[in-house]
């Protein structure tokens, strides 16, 4: 078989399982919700059985188009897909500018660094607006159902982070835009001068005793959890954990 | 035939692919849990499994680090977080995402349904700002929430309770597909009912978006990335040997931005497509001595001679030797240890960690005989479930109101002999409840209860016959009915309970009971 007939086939099966798959979970979320909905105490053995009867079908035919296309895919391999680009640009970039960069590719840079200060900025201003909702104890009324207080607490924070990923959005999206006209510039420049290297101290001085420090990072912090740890034992965290760990969390397996 | 050894060859799995379902068997040793459609009890379950593992699955051999550190930020010792603090602290800094791309199973579930043959939705702009998602997660359902209720003495492990779907999958659907705990199904409503939603919408995605719940909803991955810099495992990439060819972010299904950063999963698929071998695991040179580097840097020179070249061959024999020596090693030590766990779990653990007590219980004893005329409601809880602890408060009313025609006895688990007394003194002070543990939780176990799934109530009538069994928490209505029917039942006839015959209650089981107003 041609190469291009092999693409054809394992795209109709992939589009073909696709939709099986989604069918199949969308009945399967439909028959819990139907289940949920018959009334007090509505999941018993018989009402599960008849909902997994009722998908019993497109199950198998799911199964069936899984094991289908798996050996079509060996029979007839597809060609081994190339790498994409990478999609942001950025190592693109980097690569170009080993060679030198020029003063308008460097105002480029500036105006992205300045796209990043905006986002991270706009995350900033969505931590706090969440955070003066979530830490006032006001919102969290005694009484009232948990259910309602974390949906509340979740939808307020949604509505910040949303701002704050749309921003985000926005911000990558303007920054590949300079980094393709940066790259345009770069390739267009014959004559270029050396990328500026980073003035701070503190910067250099890193990059020039990274392994030490690393080093002392790591011992640190290992020191650190090792004494975390036994004074949560001689404080009881161990046995808290135990505590709970032996029973069953009937909240987190979603009885109760 | 030779494409079938071709293709098989080709299929064979990787060893990380391999890695992986040890962990996946090692964390999940306890294989007798799915038979008998029960959890471990015992001590081990102190010790956190590193990736994401809900303890409340059957197989489950330690606990699961997100389940516990939500505990120990509602704990009433805040000092107990401090353990939880530890250990994601050692984890991060050993391991770091590593643990993401070979430790944690629901993270092999999720590459395997990735396997399944559809077109996929590759990495974009819009999937690199949502991978952002989990830190909000963490922040709000595994810190903010569980700590802003715990100042209203109320447990709410957020990220369990709403979203986790390894919860859902291995524990609930684990448990509750087992016959013998057909009974539970009665407990599940709105919150399985949405759990379940969200558990489909995971699988269903992950086989088409790489690894969407570790790239946009896990706390633990959002935890341990903070640390992928530092951590001792990992990959590593050398910039000096690298010529931003872009090859690795090319490969990569992860939103990185560069390898190593804290999206990074570490499973060390760009190593294999890097041109000049900048990106390598970490550690990797130390089956190498600072010597024996010079040595192969000198024959990589263009002007060496035939002898360094021969003393370079002889270094790269000796560290294949070395790194082969070590590779057994490994291999013998982790079967050791898979077998060991399998062992110990399925043999020769025989019972929970509560070893019921040496001496005679102190206090008062009560014994359900001498209740006859009355009927009795005994309730068994803990201080750690809050269901539980929501009921109490309709209990005591009901207990009030039917005083000298209901006797409520409220039992918790032996292993919270010590702690349940405080909290019934400050919240039932004068309360006409009587309170008791239960010895060896062999009372509950007695009654039909599935070990560790609390709370759980049984009604008997005046006769002592059980009429109502129910798992979970129940409603006040629900109860105060069974109270007026048990109130009014005739002469005793004995009772089938659907699922398991319990029949008559055993007279003379003695409770000890801890007085909430008298000191000890």
């Amino acid at each position: 078989m041609s190469l291009k007939n092999r693409k054809r086939l394992h795209l109709s099966c992939g589009i073909v399982l696709s939709v099986l798959l989604t069918v199949t979970g969308v009945l399967l979320i439909l028959s819990c919700v139907g289940i949920y909905r018959q009334g007090s105490s509505p999941f018993t053995r018989e009402s599960v059985g008849a909902a997994l009867s009722r998908i019993a079908v497109p199950g198998c035919l799911t199964l069936l188009g899984i094991v289908t296309t798996a050996v079509l895919r060996a029979l007839f391999p597809p060609e081994e897909a190339a790498l994409r680009a990478d999609p942001h640009g950025e190592m693109a970039l980097s690569r170009l500018k080993r060679k030198g960069t020029t003063p308008e590719a460097e105002a480029l840079a500036h105006r992205r660094r300045v796209l990043r200060i905006l986002n991270v900025m706009a995350s900033v201003i969505a931590t706090v607006g969440s955070l003066i909702y979530l830490l006032n104890a006001q919102n969290y009324p005694d009484g009232a159902a948990y259910n309602n207080v974390v949906i509340a607490c979740a939808l307020w924070t949604v509505l910040w982070f949303g701002f704050a990923f749309i921003v985000g959005l926005a911000a990558d999206y303007a920054c590949r835009v300079l980094i393709k006209q940066e790259m345009r510039l770069l390739r267009e420049t014959t004559e270029k001068a050396p990328a500026p290297v980073c003035a701070c101290p503190l910067r250099q001085w890193l990059k020039r005793h990274e392994r030490p420090v690393m080093l002392a990072v790591r011992c640190s912090l290992l020191v650190g959890a090792a004494v975390l740890i036994v004074f949560g034992i001689l404080h009881g965290g161990m046995a808290d954990v135990l505590g709970k760990a032996i029973n069953i969390c009937t909240e987190c397996i979603g009885l109760g | 035939m030779g494409k079938v050894k071709n293709w098989i060859r080709a299929h064979l799995p990787t060893k990380r692919r391999l890695i992986q379902l040890y962990a996946a068997l090692l964390f999940n040793a306890n294989l007798k849990g799915f038979g008998k459609g029960r959890i471990y009890q015992g001590p081990i379950k102190n010790i956190c499994a590193p990736g994401l593992n809900c303890y409340s699955c059957p197989g489950a051999s330690a606990a699961c680090p997100l389940g516990a550190l939500q505990n120990a930020l509602t704990a009433s010792n805040a000092k107990a977080a401090t353990y939880m603090f530890g250990i994601i602290l050692l984890y991060g800094m050993l391991f770091g995402r590593w643990i993401c791309g070979f430790l944690c199973p629901f993270g092999l579930i999720q590459d395997l349904l990735h396997k399944i043959k559809t077109p996929k939705l590759k990495k974009s702009r819009v999937t690199r700002v949502l991978s952002y998602l989990k830190y909000v997660i963490l922040g709000l359902f595994v810190i903010i929430l569980p700590l802003m209720f715990a100042g209203k003495d109320v447990i709410l492990p957020a990220f369990c309770k709403y979203i986790c779907p390894s919860g859902t999958l291995l524990g609930g659907i684990g448990l509750l597909g087992h016959p013998d705990n057909a009974e539970q199904l009665g407990m599940l409503g709105p919150l399985f009912t949405w759990k379940f939603v969200l558990l489909v919408i995971f699988v269903v995605a992950s086989i088409f978006i790489y690894r969407f719940f570790c790239r946009f909803f896990c706390p633990l991955g959002a935890l341990y990335g903070l640390f992928n810099k530092i951590a001792l495992f990992g990959i590593k990439l050398e910039k000096p040997k690298c010529i931003d060819c872009g090859r690795c972010l090319a490969k990569c299904e992860m939103d990185i931005r560069h390898v190593g950063d804290n999206e990074c999963i570490n499973c060390g698929a760009c190593i294999s497509v890097c041109p000049t071998k900048a990106i390598s695991w970490k550690g990797s040179q130390v089956f190498i001595a600072p010597n024996e580097i010079a040595v192969v840097k000198a024959a990589a020179e263009k002007d060496a001679g035939e002898e360094t070249k021969k003393a370079a061959e002889r270094v790269e024999k000796t560290v294949a030797k070395r790194k082969f020596v070590t590779k057994i090693v490994a291999v013998v030590l982790m079967l050791s240890l898979l077998a060991g766990a399998l062992v110990y779990y399925n043999v020769l653990d025989k019972g929970t960690a509560v070893t019921p007590p040496v001496e005679t219980p102190v206090g008062d004893t009560f014994n359900p005989a001498e209740n006859k005329g009355k009927v009795t409601v005994i309730n068994f809880w803990g201080t750690w479930c809050q269901p539980c602890k929501d009921e109490l408060p309709h209990f005591d009313e009901l207990a009030t109101e039917f005083e000298g025609r209901a006797t409520f006895l409220i039992l918790n688990t032996e292993f919270e002999k010590e702690k349940a007394p405080d909290y019934i003194a400050t919240h039932f002070p004068e309360s006409k409840m009587l309170f008791g543990y239960d010895a060896g939780d062999a009372y509950f176990q007695t009654l039909g209860g599935l070990p560790g799934a609390y709370p759980m109530t049984v009604v008997l009538d005046v006769n002592g016959v059980i009429i109502a069994r129910h798992p979970g928490a129940v409603s006040y209505e629900e109860l105060k009915a069974d109270i007026e029917k048990g109130l009014s039942a005739g002469p005793a006839t004995g009772v089938v309970l659907p699922g398991k015959n319990v029949g008559n209650l055993c007279y003379g089981q003695e409770f000890a009971l801890h007085n909430a107003k008298s000191e000890d």
